[in-house]
This record gives C-alpha cells, structure tokens and sequence, in this order.
C-alpha cells in the first residue's frame, strides 16, 4: 500500500516540479550564502503568496472546469477597493465583508451570464470584464491609494500565528478544503466530467452550466478575498499594485506547470501549489543573482509556453497511446 | 438591388457610425464643445493608421479563426529597434528592415507554437507578448548601456510616413493605409488564397479534408498579422519621434475589438475588410469624441471592454439567428407539401 502510494507520487506530473524547485532553492540559498534563509525574506515571500495561492486555487479549479477566468486580477482590485471604501464609512465590519461578498458574486455571475447564456468564449468575455473592472476602479478612486482605517481588518492582515503569518495558513487551508472537495466529493467529481467531457456530462445527467456558475462564484470570492488580504496586509488598497504583480499570467502559468490541463478535466490543486513555489523560486533567485529585473518578464512568458509546452506532450502521449491501443485490438 | 444593400452586415455598421456621430454631435452641441468640425474629424483620421495596421492584421487572422494578442507588443518592439538602432548608427533603411524582419519572427513563432504544438492561440500568444515585452526592455537596456528608457530619434527618410504631407496636410501614411486595405479586401473577397482562408477559419477539418494546407494558410496569416504590427510600431515611433517601452500598449485589444465590431465573426470563416475598417471608424470617433467632450479618459477603458462584450454579443445574436432561421425555414417547405 505505502510503496504503491510512493510510487504513484513520484509519476505523479508535480514531482519533477518539486525536484527542480529544491534544487533552485539550495542554488539560491548557496548563491545568497544564506540570506534567503532570513525570516525577513521568508516572510515576505509568504505575505507575497498569500494572493497567489487564493487566485491560483480558484483559477485551477475553473480550468479543471473547462473555464478560464483572465479577470480575476482586476476583480481583486475592484473588490478590495470597494472594501476600503465601505470601511470609510461608518458601517460595520460585518456588513462590508457581506458587501464585499455580495460584489464578488455580482462579478461572478456577470461571468456565468456571459458565458452560459450567450455563449461568449471565456477568455475574451473575462478579458472584456476585465478592462472594464480596471475602468470603473479608476472612474471611483481617479487612480489613488484607499487606506485601510479599520483597525480590526489591520490587525487581520498582520496577525500571526506562531512565524507564519495568519492569512497565508487562511490561503493554504482553502487549498487544502478545495482540493478534498475535488477528489472526495461528488461535486468534485462532476467538475472533473464537465471539464473533461461537457458534452458527455450532460448526457449523464449532470449540468455543466450549473457547474461553471459554481466555479466562477467560487473564483471570484477566492480573488476578491485574497485582494482583500492583500489590502488588509499591505494597509492599503492599491489600484495597479494587484494588476501589475500579473497574477493572471502567474496563476495560470503555475495551474498549466501543476498539471491542469488547459483543455479541463485533469489536475490537482498541490500540483499548481508547487508550480507557484517554482515561479517565486525562479524570481527570487532572479533578485539572488542580481540579473536585471527584466529578466523576469521574460521569464514569466516563457514558463508559460512552457508549461503549454508539457500540456502539448502529455495530451500527444495520451494520443499516441490512444491510438496504438486501437491497433494492437 | 437596395434590399441587398440594406440587408448586408455592412450597412448596419455604416448606420450605426453615422448614428454614433450623429449623438456625439448632439452632445458636443449641448455640451457647447464643437464635434462637427473639419479638425474633429481629421483628428480621427490621423488617429487611425496605427490602429488600422493591427486590425487589418488581427482581422485577417480572425477571419482565418486564430488570434494573436502579442501584435501590439511586437509593435512597440518594432519601434524600440528602430529607435535604438538609429541612435547607435545603423542606417535608416536597414533599421526599419530589420525591425521588420524581427516582426516576422516572432509572427513565425507565435505560428510554430499554434499550428505544431497545437497551443490554444490566445493564451500562447500573451505568453509570447510577455516574451517579447522582457526583450525589448532588455534590448533597450543593452543598447542605452545599463537602464531601459524610451529612445529620442530624428531621421527624416524614417519619418517620411508621418511627416510628408502630400495632400490637404494629410500625412501619407493615411494613403497608404486606404491602399492597403483596399489590397487586403481583394484578397479577401476576390482571389483563391482569400476563399481558402475563410474555409480553414470556418472549418478546419472540411478545409483539410479539401485538401488545403490549414498550418500554411495560418502560418502566413500570424507571419502577415505581425508584419502589420510592425509597420503599426514604425509608423507610431516615427510620429512621435521616440521608441517608446510602452507603445501601442493600449491597443493590444484594439485591433481585435474593431474586427469583431466589423462583423468578423469571432468563430472565423466571415467577414471583410470594409466592415473591419468602419469598426475602426466607430472606436475612433468615439474616442476622440470622448477626448473633444472632455469625458474622463478611463471611461474610454471601461468602454473598450463594454464595446468589446457588445461586438461579441452581436455577433453571437446573428451566428444563432442564422441556425434559428433554417429549421422555420424547412417548417414552411413542410407545410407548401
């Protein structure tokens, strides 16, 4: 049993990952002659996956769905803008969390709408959604900071549970939540059939319409709510610091890297874990090495084709098999 | 012969620009700032080359079912080159050619991961955009010596296309972009090489059973997309005198949003270069529009995407209203029987 379960982690699509991963980590920590070792620097880069881990859970189900969402940086935006702005005023704490719920699901069914009912493919509909998200944030705040007053939300954002800060344990608990719903629940399983098989799925008797509406809502409230953190720990809310970071790319590089197909139905949620802690590895060791931080651009596109790259492989391979097996009989 | 005319896409695009106008003039009249003015509309006009340069590129590729969102980042790069390489003394000529050969280059690229490794185009094509942004940053940085920055230039035969004015102050490039796309109509419209486009846009599978080589026909439409883009990133450096880091980087959707509202269905196989161009004049005259009415420029943002959406919307609308119409059709054949 134990040996099976060892040998099924290591075909596993995230294992080499984390090779590589460990192995750009002791490079870094050579190269930095320990300094990456710092609690500083470890703690900024778990403040900095905070937002990632959210989206990219939330990205990586839609995907294993069949659906791609390129608006969720800019619903993070708009969502912690709004929440900063309600917590000027002076309603309660509560209520500006049920508003800023209530946003994220507009925003998600504005997505659902598009796409279930008119048929838009999802990208270019998110893509629309986006810019005008990105629009209204400007037309609301005419491009400035919002700092966050309350004090409770504050004390959130900087909360600490032993070193780890709070909202980073939040972020990975999801994960973790999300990732038991897709391999031990029916739910989870339907997501997997829709996204695999739509056509298929809906001759068994499940809707992939209503399946999408859950996945979008649930992508939306996952990035509203790592904006919201984002915000609650960097004390303000930003209007282009979200969208600049590229979250967007960095999510669905590291969902494609973790193993979800882009054509849906396949994937995990660790695998893409791992395929962040491989992006921010690369980066940080970017900054280690002092290379010009153009570099990084570049990077972030190029692990992207290669991430296609591997997804291309593994679809052919299946192919391949596919057909050979049909000869052999 | 009128029936004709009026049921066709275009005509409704012709309408709605005219109407468009039409508004804009009315809110110009009460907001007291004059719309209806020669200047108003030779702003539009000069606004339009750039633009016009990728949505010819990125229509001819819809048309051909692909897509391509790194053209307007190839763009700005084609500028960076120009720019910088005039500045270490390359001449002119071989700054714009090589710019443009790198401009193929990368429309290779973008056609080699589509078409081999069967990447879904849109998202291959903005991991390229990132790709090609980190260059021409880096680019930039190496021929400046140590930091990226936007490059002044002064060439007069490099910004011959912006700055001689041949007729009624119009720059020529405004010439050339009419011949082009009455080139590119033709080909379209008229000729063999247009007619098996539309075939591997609206159905890949028949087209090869037919014997068409799809992967060729879409290479050269991501090669041609991107050359185009080039010419856009040449045009816009030499207008400005500069080799921007972010040029055209508002137009990424520009060029696909004025195809779209043109009538080139976003599944492929349909439409022209008419209707792309009245789609360019529509985004055009609301923006400078918005520009001379003095409305807050972000709105243009959130309009772009809402227009975007709404192209899509129309689109869909006549694509369902074309399978709707033929079972009600059948009915009434049922029925004279």
């Amino acid at each position: 049993m134990k040996s099976s379960k060892l040998r099924r982690l290591l075909a596993s699509k995230a294992f080499p990952l984390l090779i590589i991963f460990i192995v750009l980590e002791v490079v870094t920590i050579i190269l930095s002659k320990g300094t990456v070792l710092k609690p500083v620097n470890i703690l900024t880069l778990l403040y900095s996956l905070v937002i990632q881990v959210m989206m990219c859970t939330g990205l990586s189900c839609a995907l294993i769905s069949g659906n791609m969402d390129l608006s969720i940086a800019a619903q993070a935006t708009l969502g912690s803008m709004l929440f900063s702005m309600l917590l000027m005023t002076s309603m309660p704490l509560w209520l500006c969390i049920v508003i800023a719920v209530a946003i994220a699901v507009a925003m998600g069914m504005l997505n659902t709408l598009l796409v279930n009912v008119f048929h838009f493919p999802s990208f270019i509909a998110t893509i629309g959604l986006s810019s005008i998200y990105g629009g209204i944030t400007y037309l609301i705040t005419d491009g400035y900071n919002k700092p966050i007053t309350n004090d409770a939300v504050l004390k959130f954002g900087a909360a600490k549970f032993g070193p780890i800060p709070l909202i980073f344990i939040i972020a990975i608990v999801l994960l973790i939540a999300f990732e038991i719903m897709l391999r031990k629940t029916n739910f989870g399983r339907y997501i997997y059939m829709c996204g695999g098989n739509p056509y298929a799925a809906r001759l068994a008797g499940l809707n992939p319409d209503k399946t999408r509406m859950v996945m979008f809502l649930i992508n939306s409230i996952l990035s509203v709510g790592g904006g919201i953190f984002y915000a609650a720990q960097t004390t303000t809310a930003h209007p282009t610091a979200i969208t600049q970071a590229a979250p967007n790319m960095t999510a669905t590089a590291a969902a494609i890297l973790g193993g979800v197909s882009f054509f849906g139905g396949t994937g995990t949620l660790l695998g893409p874990l791992v395929g962040l802690f491989l992006i921010n590895a690369l980066k940080n060791m970017f900054q280690i090495l002092d290379l010009n931080t153009y570099w990084n651009v570049v990077c972030q596109g190029v692990l992207l084709l290669l991430a296609l790259f591997i997804d291309y492989v593994n679809i052919k391979r299946k192919e391949d098999a596919m057909v050979k097996a049909a000869l052999s009989k | 012969m009128i029936k004709k005319i009026v049921k066709k896409k275009e005509f409704t695009l012709v309408v709605l620009l005219l109407l468009i106008n039409l508004v804009l003039g009315i809110l110009g009249i009460i907001f007291k700032q004059p719309f209806f003015s020669m200047s108003t509309y030779k702003n539009i006009l000069i606004s339009l080359p750039n633009f016009a340069f990728l949505s010819i590129g990125a229509g001819c590729l819809l048309i051909g079912g692909n897509m391509d969102l790194a053209a307007s980042t190839v763009g700005c790069f084609s500028g960076v080159i120009i720019a910088n390489l005039y500045h270490l003394g390359v001449p002119w000529f071989l700054c714009i050619i090589i710019a443009l050969i790198v401009s193929c280059i990368f429309g290779f690229i973008d056609g080699t991961l589509v078409t081999k490794y069967r990447m879904p185009a849109f998202i291959a094509t903005l991991g390229v955009s990132y790709v090609v942004r980190g260059i021409s940053y880096l680019f930039s940085a190496a021929c400046a010596g140590g930091q990226a920055g936007n490059m002044n230039f002064k060439s007069e035969q490099i910004q011959w296309i912006a700055k001689y004015k041949p007729v009624a102050k119009l720059p020529v490039i405004i010439f050339i972009m009419f011949v082009l796309f009455i080139i590119y109509g033709i080909l379209i419209s008229k000729t063999r090489f247009g007619m098996k486009m539309k075939l591997v846009g609206g159905n890949p599978e028949a087209a090869r059973l037919a014997g068409i080589n799809s992967r060729k026909i879409a290479m050269i439409l991501f090669i041609n997309c991107n050359f185009c883009a080039g010419l856009a990133g040449w045009y816009n450096a030499a207008k400005t005198g500069q080799g921007a880091l972010t040029a055209l980087s508002t137009a990424q959707f520009t060029g696909l949003t004025a195809a779209i509202i043109g009538g080139i269905s976003f599944g492929g196989g349909e439409g022209g270069m008419f209707g792309a161009f009245i789609g360019l004049l529509i985004l055009q005259s609301f923006q400078v529009g918005m520009n001379i009415l003095g409305i807050n420029p972000y709105f243009y943002t959130t309009f772009s995407g809402l227009l975007l959406i709404i192209a899509l919307g129309v689109d869909f609308i006549t694509a369902r209203g074309k399978v709707a119409v033929k079972p009600k059709a059948k009915a009434k054949e049922v029925r004279h029987v």
